[in-house]
């Protein structure tokens, strides 16, 4: 099986040269892959795919995710392994059988309905004239296997002795990124799988796989006829430099194969440009080929590469900054980072990294309930009158917990873990009220109008803090999922409990904009 | 009678009951009148609320007021839709555009396509804005240009996602309840058909459409609209995610998800995991900042030289609504809702019936209208303001007055309604101007003061705009010979864009402009030429804007400085409760009033409430009764006393609750009378105390905890005094 016929790259298809006869006869199989589950998925797909010609293989290639109900999985499975095609002329109807009668309300139809597609498929091969004896072989390949334990836990035992309960000659091929041992039925009730594990790939499998990407990539493109001679195939070593470098650029933070090739997908046209512009210059020097997609391109000789790669370093890290996270999307980023464009600087300040959290968008109010339900969620409610109390002497009331640890190595107990990393406590409404009283006391007198009805020192701000728009604030921010209310919102009884939903970050920017001495504030500051 | 059949409607959510049943007749008119002036047309005008001022009211001057309410608020009302429409437009566009080239417009070497989600922020408009996408989407444009927009478009609700079925289920029902031939619908069987949740449904159907539509490029894309996302219930939204990714590129599916929380912190980022997050293709389409969108409605509604508003508003209510925009809620909802109350507000004086052209109709109806005695306060009044004005030169007052009819009258109003208009025009020009030259020069780099637009509207319209604009033409006086030209040139097109009869007004400082503009051309140096243009410009704005209040009859079309509502719209009930229970004689109407002891009007529950504040934080039950009964023998004592011995008293007091209170006074008395049925005035006191018990349990002063017996938990701590 040469690698162009199973259109996979040739690392993970070792792992399983020579398993595709033993698969074939074993009843169940659990593959676990920790890394790249989704390409397994697809290697294994079209491995079976692909070797119809010597046996007749039906696959099922199903999701547990998306199949969520038993229904939608027989359904699915019964009309992939049929090779049926749904029309929507004869009212999208499930592959019939013989019988016309219902596979999908229960298991033991689905069964019935297995058993029905194995003699039928029989009846065609005779009619070929093939041995009556030889078995269709059918594959049930479920990726994702760790959401049948959410979805449909009952059926994890038929489905794993599925050739045993139809009589069917049938391989169940459960693919997961989690061990059998964690979705396992309890007291024995599926057989013991075959076990394969998938190794994690190396950074020679990782960058040929990468390379074979380009060369798909290449072939689709030449296909589809556009001029765009980005993915040109000689530009293939030239490539094959690029993806190590990538691959050295990033791998101390992600080695994931479908990373990498998003990141360096999104860097190569404009890495490739300089490049393909020298070309197109000589051409028009030369002669006015127009039609480039023949033409051997030239490349670069080594240090040229060298300068290139040297250039481009920052801005690869860059485009790890922002596209690992998904801050912004890889054809957007590949736009903004053209380096013609000349416009590096301006596109790094536009997206919006964790550096720069813009909070233009709230209410003034709003602000300031979010910033009092995140002290509310962080600091603990004892500390609430030593944090916020107006008492005379401000250096005490500023006391606070030392960050500082003891000394080292005397004490052995437990050190206290920062609430901060904890996550939010729950706290009442009344104290996100109090809380937001003592800050706009503190912060926000000086901001609104003034008013002339209102003498005693706090009798604004109290004023203020009954109003229908604090409670409609509180309310928008929640929908907006910024808090989160942890009472049933019918529930009466006791006032209403919530949760902060910012991140220390988001908070800090808030802070900053309302210039509020946040860190003063935090029980236990950073 | 009305409020007796809502509060048998179970579909009422929330029922009005008037203060007392005389009036209630009159509070529902105002009610069914406010929603005349929305625009609700079952109008019943024959019952008019009370005027505010009847000393100087006409008979019909409330229906009459309403009218010119309403058409003043509709004019300015639509002329803000329009503005927040415009707003819409780019947005709209730039989500059909995405739509249009996703799936076309793909990085190429990506490891597997994204599903496009947009994601756009709709808290701060009008929720139309998606019906106008989904419209917009799904018009056929002219087939000539390529460019059809024949998508179709789906929407998905928080209330139908509470599960992975319900989601997929409307997913895929929502597109395929339309039949893709457009003739008769096909029967499926419902067992052995697919699964209306079943997204290889939505394939078979989308298809067939391709098929029926002969289009071979799959145009179409299936638009999914997600409103109010951040309701959706995470796990539900990544697993459809997950499986609609899965049937990419063969279902050209397209997200939109209306989000309300702000762009930045993304939602989006910190909810969904990354695994999810690398399956889409994430693009905001960000809204224009709230604030400047407010800046620009504002500017244009009421500073536009070609729109006049009926009404033109004060400084106040500019500054509330500003103030209240950037602090309490930034929404274009509620910029409507405080306009549309200072408008209300507005038509509240009795002279306001003026404020629209021809008011009362031709010469002969205004007569009959006014030459009424009903009439006579009001005309009484305008008489009065009409000759404290300036309208009448001072030497004909003397005479003038025994000659004055109510045409002459009419036609002064009609005059100073003229002559304002003008003015507030003149000013509006003036102020533009301003506006512009300082944008000049901030676009060249000077400092021009850090004020806000709505900022300088306020000052323009109290005429204390001064010193910013003595500042710029200070700077204008000084401007080297480069950029005199442009700034010239500015001011010129500037004039040559206003309106024709705000031209022939300012003929004096346009021709002073068109002096300066041809020196230029004749090679003039610059200090020639800025130096005096400088000066003409500084006496035009000082001579255009000035206070609008010192026109004659002024507030009829302008709301100056009267104070905002605000409570009407940013209440503090809590407050409000309070101040209620401690002090129930202020929500009496005057009239109603009597007596001078407090104490003796107050109903049960205000009793109560004393004792509640003046206790602990756990309260005894029999003591706080014991001291009610104390309270209420004392006063039976006094109003035995004080009592003639006919009664005649007992209808003039208590009259907050008639047949509470009163009764209960009343019956004080009666007893008294009577004498000695000593035990039914005990059983009275304590149903009383009870009655009133619960009620301050209602409103949610008490809690029952338990803890202690016979003892119940205050909840309410701060003293309100």
């Amino acid at each position: 099986m040469t690698l162009d016929e199973i259109n996979t790259p040739s690392w993970i298809s070792e792992q399983f040269a020579g398993y595709e006869n033993v698969t074939s006869s074993l009843p169940f199989l659990y593959i676990t892959d920790r890394h790249n589950p989704r390409i397994t998925a697809s290697v294994l797909d079209k491995i079976y795919r692909n070797n119809g010609d010597c046996s007749p293989t039906r696959v099922a290639h199903i999701s547990a995710a998306a199949c969520f109900t038993a229904r939608l999985l027989y359904d699915t499975v019964l009309n992939a392994l049929a090779g049926w095609e749904v029309a929507w002329e004869n009212g999208c109807q499930n592959w019939p059988g013989e019988d016309g009668k219902r596979y999908n309300d229960s298991i033991d139809s689905f069964l019935h309905g297995l058993r029905n597609l194995r003699n039928k498929s029989r009846e065609k091969a005779k009619r070929n004239g093939r041995a009556v004896d030889e078995e269709p072989t059918m594959v049930l390949l479920i990726e994702r296997a760790e959401r049948l334990k959410d979805n449909l836990p009952d059926l994890i035992v038929p489905l794993t002795r599925l050739a045993e309960l139809s009589q069917v000659r049938i391989t169940t091929i459960l693919l997961s990124s989690v061990r059998w041992e964690d979705i396992k039925p309890p007291l024995g009730a599926s057989p013991d799988p075959y076990f394969i594990d998938i190794d994690p790939p190396s950074k020679p499998d990782t960058i040929d796989s990468l390379v074979f990407a380009f060369r798909s990539t290449s072939t689709t493109q030449a296909r589809a006829g556009t001029q765009d001679r980005t993915y040109h195939p000689s530009l293939l070593p030239l490539y094959e430099q690029y993806v190590e470098h990538v691959y050295n650029v990033c791998s101390l933070y992600t080695t994931d194969i479908h990373e990498l090739q998003y990141i360096a997908a999104a860097r190569w046209p404009g890495f490739v440009k300089p490049v393909l512009q020298e070309q197109c210059e000589a051409n028009e020097d030369g002669d006015p080929d127009l039609d480039g997609t023949c033409h051997e391109l030239t490349l670069p000789a080594s240090d040229g590469r060298m300068r290139l790669l040297k250039f481009f370093t920052p801005s690869l890290t860059v485009a790890l900054d922002t596209l690992y996270p998904r801050l912004t999307n890889a054809t957007d980023w590949a736009a903004a980072n053209d380096p013609d464009m000349q416009v590096s600087d301006e596109a790094q300040s536009q997206t919006n990294t964790e550096g720069s959290i813009i909070v233009d968008h709230l209410p003034r109010m709003s602000k300031f309930i979010l910033l009092a339900a995140f002290l509310a969620s962080t600091n603990p409610a004892k500390s609430d009158v030593r944090m916020f109390g107006r008492g005379a002497d401000k250096q005490k009331r500023r006391r606070r917990k030392s960050a500082s640890p003891k000394k080292a190595g005397v004490q052995t107990t437990v050190a206290k873990v920062s609430q901060r990393l904890l996550g939010p406590t729950v706290f009442p409404l009344d104290r996100l009220l109090a809380i937001l009283g003592a800050l706009l006391e503190e912060n926000d007198v000086e901001n609104r109008p003034h008013d002339p009805c209102f003498e005693l020192p706090g009798e604004h701000t109290d004023m203020e803090l009954g109003r229908v728009h604090i409670y409609a604030a509180i309310t928008e921010l929640t929908y907006m999922r910024a808090l989160h209310r942890t009472t049933a919102v019918e529930k009466l009884e006791g006032p209403p409990m919530y949760k902060c939903g910012i991140s220390f970050w988001v908070a800090g920017a808030l802070a900053k904009d309302l210039q509020v001495p946040l860190n003063d504030l935090m029980w236990d500051p950073v | 009678m009305a409020v007796d059949t809502d509060l048998e409607d179970v579909n009422q959510t929330t029922v009005y009951i008037p203060f007392n049943d005389s009036g209630s007749t009159n509070i529902l008119s105002v009610r069914k009148n406010v929603a005349e002036i929305d625009g609700s047309d079952d109008v019943d005008s024959d019952a008019a609320p009370p005027s505010l001022f009847p000393e100087r009211d006409l008979p019909q001057g409330c229906e009459l007021r309403f009218q010119a309410c309403r058409a003043a608020w509709g004019k300015c009302l639509k002329r803000m839709q329009e503005l927040i429409h415009s707003l819409h437009v780019p947005v709209v566009e730039s989500i059909v555009e995405q739509v249009k080239k996703s799936y076309t417009d793909e990085l190429p070497g990506l490891p597997y396509p994204e599903l496009p989600v947009v994601s756009v922020t709709s808290s701060s408009t009008s929720s139309s804005l998606f019906e106008e996408i989904s419209f917009r989407l799904e018009e056929n444009t002219d087939e000539l240009f390529e460019d059809t927009n024949d998508h179709f478009v789906t929407h998905v609700f928080p209330s139908d996602c509470t599960t992975i079925t319900g989601a997929m289920k409307t997913i895929v029902s929502g597109f395929v309840s339309r039949s893709p031939t457009g003739g008769q619908d096909i029967k499926r069987k419902p067992s052995t058909s697919l699964a209306a949740y079943d997204i290889a449904l939505l394939e078979a159907w989308y298809r067939a459409v391709c098929d029926a539509r002969d289009d071979r490029h799959h145009r179409s894309r299936l638009v999914v609209i997600m409103h109010d996302f951040e309701q959706l219930e995470p796990q539900v939204v990544q697993d459809m995610f997950e499986i609609c990714s899965s049937y990419i590129p063969r279902l050209p599916l397209v997200f939109i998800l209306a989000l309300a929380s702000p762009p930045s912190p993304s939602y989006i980022r910190a909810t969904y995991p990354h695994s999810m997050l690398a399956l889409l293709r994430v693009r905001d389409c960000p809204f224009p900042l709230a604030e400047k969108s407010l800046h620009n409605i504002l500017l244009e509604t009421f500073f536009d030289p070609t729109f006049e508003p009926e009404i033109m508003m004060g400084p106040t209510t500019i500054d509330f609504a500003v103030e209240f925009f950037t602090r309490h809620s930034s929404s274009l909802d509620g910029l409507l809702s405080i306009l549309h109350l200072t408008h209300m507000k507005h038509f509240e004086e009795p002279l306001s019936v003026l404020a629209p052209a021809q008011a009362l109709g031709r010469s002969e109806d205004a007569a009959k209208v006014l030459l009424t005695p009903d009439a006579f306060p009001f005309l009484n009044a305008l008489f009065a303001r009409v000759h404290k004005s300036t309208l009448i030169v001072p030497v004909e007052h003397a005479t003038s007055w025994r000659s004055a009819t109510v045409d002459s009258l009419l036609s002064l109003t009609e005059t100073a309604r003229d002559s304002f208009r003008m003015r507030a025009k003149l000013l509006r020009v003036a102020f533009r101007l301003v506006l512009r030259v300082r944008q000049f020069m901030l676009a060249h780099g000077y400092k021009a003061g850090d004020q806000t637009v709505p900022d300088l509207m306020c000052l323009a319209l109290r005429g204390r705009l001064g010193s910013v604009y003595g500042y710029l033409c200070s700077i204008a006086r000084e401007l080297p010979a480069t950029q005199l030209e442009d700034f010239v040139r500015a001011v010129h097109s500037f004039f040559e864009d206003i309106p024709e009869d705000v031209r022939a007004e300012e003929d004096e400082v346009i021709s002073r402009v068109e002096t300066a503009y041809k020196m230029l051309g004749r090679n003039a140096s610059a200090q020639d030429i800025s130096g005096p243009l400088g000066n003409w410009l500084s006496e035009y704005f000082k001579l255009r804007i000035v206070a609008l209040e010192d026109a004659p009859l002024w507030d009829i079309w302008y709301t100056g400085s009267t104070p905002f509502p605000s409570e009407l719209i940013n209440p503090s009930p809590r407050a409000s409760i309070l101040a209620g229970l401690i002090h129930p004689q202020d929500y009496v109407s005057p009239g109603q009033r009597s007596g001078d002891d407090d104490d003796d009007d107050l109903p049960d529950i205000s009793i109560l409430f004393k004792g509640y504040l003046e206790s602990a934080k756990m309260i005894n039950v029999y003591d706080w009764f014991e001291s009610f009964v104390v309270f209420l023998e004392a006063r039976k004592r006094r109003v035995g006393k004080n009592c003639i011995p006919d009664g005649a008293n007992g209808n003039s007091r208590t009259p907050s609750r008639k047949k509470g209170k009163q009764k209960q006074v009343e019956d004080e008395v009666v007893h008294e009378d009577a004498g000695e049925d000593e035990e039914g005035w005990h059983t009275e006191v304590q149903a009383r105390f009870i009655r009133a018990l619960q009620e301050l349990d209602y409103l949610g002063f008490i809690k029952h905890t338990g803890r202690k017996a016979d003892h119940v938990m205050r909840t309410v701590f701060d003293s309100p005094e």
